[in-house]
C-alpha cells in the first residue's frame, strides 16, 4: 500500500539520484582534466550545484523526520539516504580541492607517472557502482564495492611511496610531488566516501532480510 | 423565519400556561383562605384540638397531626424500600428478573388510588386487625400509602443511578472493594440528587393523597395516641365534609387546602436548599 | 530481574466469541511494558484480566492462568480485593469521585481498614506527593475532585491507585483524554515511579510507547503477535504484521 511517506521517501530518492548525477560529472572532468582537456570552470559550478542541492536534501530529510516520526525500515531508509547525501556531498567537495590542486602544477607529467589517472578511472568506476547499489538496494554489489576500497587503498599508498622517491631524488619538479601526495589522499578520501555509501546499503538492506528470513 | 418565531411563541406560550396555573390556584386559596383563617382566628384554626363544624369549631391541628404522621412513616417505610429496590435493579438483578421488575413497578405507578384504597380495605384492615387489633389506623395508612409512592421512588432513583457513569464503580472496584459496599459508598452519593428528587415527589403523592388513605386511616378527627389509633389527614377532612358543607364550614375547609399547599410548598423549598447545599 | 506478573497460554471468551488467543507474556519488575495494537485487539481486555477486572463480565470466561509473584491469581484461595490493592488500575477517562479530594484518595485505604486519621492524613499527603499533586491541591483538600483540571483529575486517580501501595499499575490509554502537557506531566511521572512500581500501560500512541516503556507488545485480533524490548521492536520488528502497524501501512 502506497502511503505519503512512501511518496515523499520515492521523492527523495530521485533527489538523491540528480545529486549522484552532478558528483559522476565532477569526477568526469577529473579525469579528463588529468588528460589535459581542462574543465576547470565547470568544477566550480559544479561544486556550487553539488552543495546546494545537498543542502536541500538534507534539509527534506530532517523534514521526514519531523513529520512522520518514522519508524523501522522507513527510519532506516532515510538514515541511510541522508549518509549517502552527506558523502555525496564530500565527494563533490574532495574533486574541487583536487581541480584546485593540479592548478598549481605545471604539467601533469607527475600524474602519469604514478597512474593517478587510472586510480581516478578506478575511484569514478566505484562511485557509479555504488549509486547503482543504492538505487536498486543490491547488497551484493554493495559489499563488492566496499571490498573495492582495498584497491584504492593500496594505489594510494603505491602512489605515497613513489612519489617520496621523487622528493628524495631532487629531480626536477619535486616540490610539486608534494601536492599531486595530497590530491592522491583526495582520491582515497572520495573512494572511502564511495565505500561508506555502500555501506550505508548494506545496512539498509542487510537488516531488512534477516527480519524477511526470521518472519 | 416565521416559523421559528411561532414556535417560539408556542413554547412560550406553555410555559406561561403553568405559571399562570399555579399563580390562579394560589391566589383562589389563599383570597379565600386569609379572611376565613382571619375569621376564625390562625392559633384557633391552625392550633385548635377540636373540630366541631357543628359547634362551629375549626380547629385543624388533629389533622395536621395525621397528615404529618401518615407522610412520615410512609416516607420511613416507602423510601428505604424503594432505594433498596432501585439499587437492587440497577446493580444485582439477573437479566431476566429485571424483565419482570420493570413492568411490574411501572404498572403500580398506574394504579388508580381508590384500587389502593380498596386493597387496603379488603385486605390490610382485616390482617392488621387480626395482628394488632386495630383495623383502621395510622400503621395501616402509613403502609399502602408507602406501596403507593414506591413506584416513583424506585423509578426516579433507577433512571438517575443508571445515568451515573459505570466507571465509578470500576473505579471503586479497581481499589478492593466489593460491589455492595461501592454501590453505596461511591454511587449512592453521586446520585444523591436524584434519589432526593424522587423522595421528593413520593412526599409531594403521599401528602396529596386522598382516596386511599380515607378508606384505612380511620377518619377520627383528634390527635392520635399512637400508631394504632386511626387519624384523620388534612386531605380526608376536606373530601369527606366537601360535600355538604356551607358557609364558614366550606371555607375553612377551602382554608385547609391551603394549609396543605402551604405545606408542600415548605417542603419544596427545604429540599431545594438541602440540593443547593450539595 | 525477577518477575513480577505472567500469563500462561490464556484465553478469554465473550460467550462464543474468542477475545485472547493463547497469550504468553512475562512482566518483569519495575519495568514499564506497554500495549500497542490497533482498536479491539485485545490489549485492554487483556489489561483487565491482571486484576480480574473482567469477573465482573457476565458470560467471560478464562482459560489459561495468570501469575501475580508466582501465584495463580485464580486459584480458590485467592482474595480478589487483596489482588486489586497490588495490581492498581488507572482508567481512560479520570474517573474520580464526587467527592472532596481528600474523600478520594483516603477512599482506598478505608476500604483495606485504614481508620486512624492521622495514618490516613499521612497516607493522603504521600499519595499526592508521589503523584506530584500535592503542591497544587494541599491547600484546597477538602474542596471537590470534580474542580479539578482534566489532567489534575488523571493525577488524582494516579494517586488514588498509589494510595493503597500496590506494586503493579495498570493504566488503560491513561493520557488519550487530555492535551499534550497533561500527558507529558503523566509520562514524566510514570518515568519516576518506574523505580518503585512495575508499570503495565495500553497506549494508542506509539510515540508514548517509544519515549517511556522498556518493553512493548504488540496485539492483533485477539494474538500477541510480538514482544520484546521497545526501541529494538520500534527499529526492526521481527515480525511484518508489527512493521506493517507501526509503520502505518496497515489496510
Amino acid at each position: 500500500m502506497k502511503t505519503r511517506i512512501d511518496e515523499e521517501l520515492d521523492k527523495l530518492d530521485l533527489g538523491t539520484m540528480s545529486l549522484s548525477t552532478l558528483v559522476e560529472e565532477a569526477l568526469g572532468i577529473i579525469t579528463s582534466s588529468l588528460n589535459n582537456s581542462y574543465g576547470k570552470a565547470r568544477i566550480r559550478e559544479i561544486a556550487q550545484e553539488i552543495e546546494e542541492k545537498g543542502k536541500s536534501l538534507e534539509g527534506s530529510c530532517i523534514n521526514l523526520l519531523l513529520k512522520f516520526h518514522p519508524v523501522a525500515r522507513d527510519l532506516k531508509r532515510i538514515s541511510s539516504t541522508l549518509c549517502t547525501i552527506r558523502d555525496l556531498c564530500r565527494i563533490g567537495d574532495n574533486s574541487l580541492d583536487f581541480c584546485e590542486m593540479l592548478d598549481y602544477l605545471s604539467s601533469t607529467e607527475i600524474c602519469n607517472e604514478i597512474g593517478l589517472l587510472d586510480m581516478a578511472l578506478n575511484v569514478k568506476k566505484m562511485l557509479s557502482d555504488a549509486i547503482s547499489a543504492f538505487v536498486s538496494k543490491d547488497a551484493e554489489k554493495a559489499k563488492s564495492v566496499e571490498a573495492f576500497d582495498d584497491v584504492i587503498d593500496k594505489f594510494f599508498s603505491d602512489a605515497r611511496k613513489k612519489l617520496c622517491a621523487v622528493i628524495r631524488s631532487g629531480k626536477d619538479g619535486y616540490e610539486e610531488a608534494v601536492d599531486v601526495v595530497i590530491g592522491a589522499k583526495y582520491l582515497e578520501r572520495m573512494g572511502d566516501h564511495a565505500a561508506s555509501i555502500a555501506h550505508s546499503v548494506i545496512e539498509e538492506c542487510g537488516t531488512v532480510e534477516e527480519s524477511k528470513s526470521e518472519g | 423565519m416565521k416559523k421559528e418565531g411561532l414556535f417560539k411563541f408556542l413554547f412560550a406560550a406553555a410555559a406561561l400556561f403553568s405559571v399562570l396555573a399555579v399563580v390562579v390556584i394560589s391566589l383562589f386559596l389563599f383570597a379565600s383562605a386569609f379572611p376565613t383563617i382571619k375569621e376564625i382566628g390562625p392559633i384557633n384554626f391552625l392550633f385548635g384540638k377540636i373540630w366541631k363544624p357543628s359547634n362551629d369549631i375549626y380547629g385543624i391541628f388533629p389533622m395536621i397531626v395525621g397528615s404529618v404522621y401518615v407522610t412520615g412513616i410512609s416516607i420511613l417505610i416507602g423510601v428505604p424500600l424503594g432505594l433498596f429496590t432501585a439499587l437492587y435493579m440497577t446493580y444485582f438483578a439477573p437479566k431476566r428478573l429485571y424483565r419482570v421488575m420493570k413492568p411490574a413497578v411501572e404498572l403500580l405507578a398506574g394504579i388508580p388510588s381508590i384500587v389502593y384504597g380498596f386493597f387496603g380495605l379488603m385486605v390490610l384492615v382485616p390482617l392488621f386487625r387480626s395482628i394488632f387489633g386495630s383495623g383502621k389506623s395510622i400503621m395501616t395508612a402509613s403502609v399502602l400509602l408507602s406501596f403507593m409512592i414506591l413506584p416513583t421512588i424506585i423509578t426516579v432513583s433507577e433512571s438517575s443511578l443508571r445515568a451515573l457513569d459505570n466507571s465509578l464503580l470500576e473505579g471503586a472496584l479497581a481499589l478492593g472493594d466489593t460491589k455492595e459496599k461501592a454501590v453505596f459508598r461511591v454511587m449512592v452519593p453521586a446520585a444523591s440528587s436524584g434519589i432526593l428528587s424522587s423522595v421528593i415527589l413520593g412526599v409531594g403523592r403521599s401528602i396529596g393523597e386522598t382516596m386511599a388513605v380515607v378508606m384505612v386511616a380511620g377518619n377520627q378527627p383528634r390527635i392520635p395516641g399512637g400508631v394504632l389509633d386511626g387519624v384523620r389527614t388534612m386531605t380526608a377532612n376536606i373530601v369527606l365534609e366537601m360535600g355538604y358543607a356551607t358557609d364558614l364550614h366550606r371555607e375553612a375547609l377551602i382554608a385547609t387546602g391551603a394549609v396543605l399547599f402551604v405545606f408542600v410548598l415548605i417542603l419544596n423549598l427545604s429540599f431545594s436548599l438541602i440540593r443547593r447545599k450539595k | 530481574m525477577s518477575e513480577k506478573m505472567k500469563t500462561e497460554n490464556l484465553h478469554l471468551f465473550y460467550g462464543e466469541k474468542e477475545a485472547l488467543k493463547g497469550i504468553d507474556i512475562s512482566i518483569g519488575e519495575k519495568q514499564i511494558v506497554s500495549l500497542i495494537g490497533p482498536s479491539g485487539c485485545g490489549k485492554s481486555t487483556f489489561l483487565r484480566c491482571l486484576n480480574r477486572m473482567n469477573d465482573l463480565i457476565k458470560d467471560c470466561r478464562i482459560e489459561g492462568k495468570i501469575y501475580y509473584n508466582g501465584l495463580d491469581i485464580y486459584a480458590p484461595s485467592s482474595d480478589t480485593a487483596r489482588l486489586r490493592k497490588n495490581v492498581g488500575m488507572v482508567f481512560q477517562k479520570p474517573n474520580p469521585f464526587p467527592f472532596s479530594i481528600f474523600e478520594n484518595i483516603a477512599y482506598g485505604p478505608k476500604t483495606h481498614g485504614m481508620r486512624n486519621k492521622v495514618k490516613l492524613q499521612e497516607t493522603v499527603e504521600k499519595a499526592l506527593s508521589e503523584a506530584g499533586l500535592w503542591n497544587e491541591v494541599k491547600d484546597r483538600l477538602n474542596s471537590s475532585a470534580m474542580g479539578l483540571s482534566g489532567g489534575q483529575m488523571q493525577r488524582l486517580c494516579i494517586a488514588r491507585a498509589l494510595a493503597v501501595e500496590p506494586d503493579v499499575l495498570l493504566l488503560d490509554e491513561p493520557t488519550s483524554a487530555l492535551d499534550p502537557i497533561s500527558t507529558e506531566k503523566i509520562e514524566e511521572l510514570l518515568l519516576t515511579l518506574k523505580d518503585r512500581y512495575t508499570i503495565v500501560i495500553v497506549t494508542h500512541n506509539m510515540q508514548q510507547a517509544l519515549r517511556i516503556s522498556d518493553m512493548t507488545a504488540f496485539f492483533l485480533l485477539g494474538e500477541m503477535v510480538e514482544y520484546g524490548e521497545t526501541t529494538k521492536m520500534f527499529y526492526s520488528p521481527q515480525d511484518k504484521r508489527t512493521e506493517d502497524y507501526i509503520t502505518g501501512r496497515f489496510g
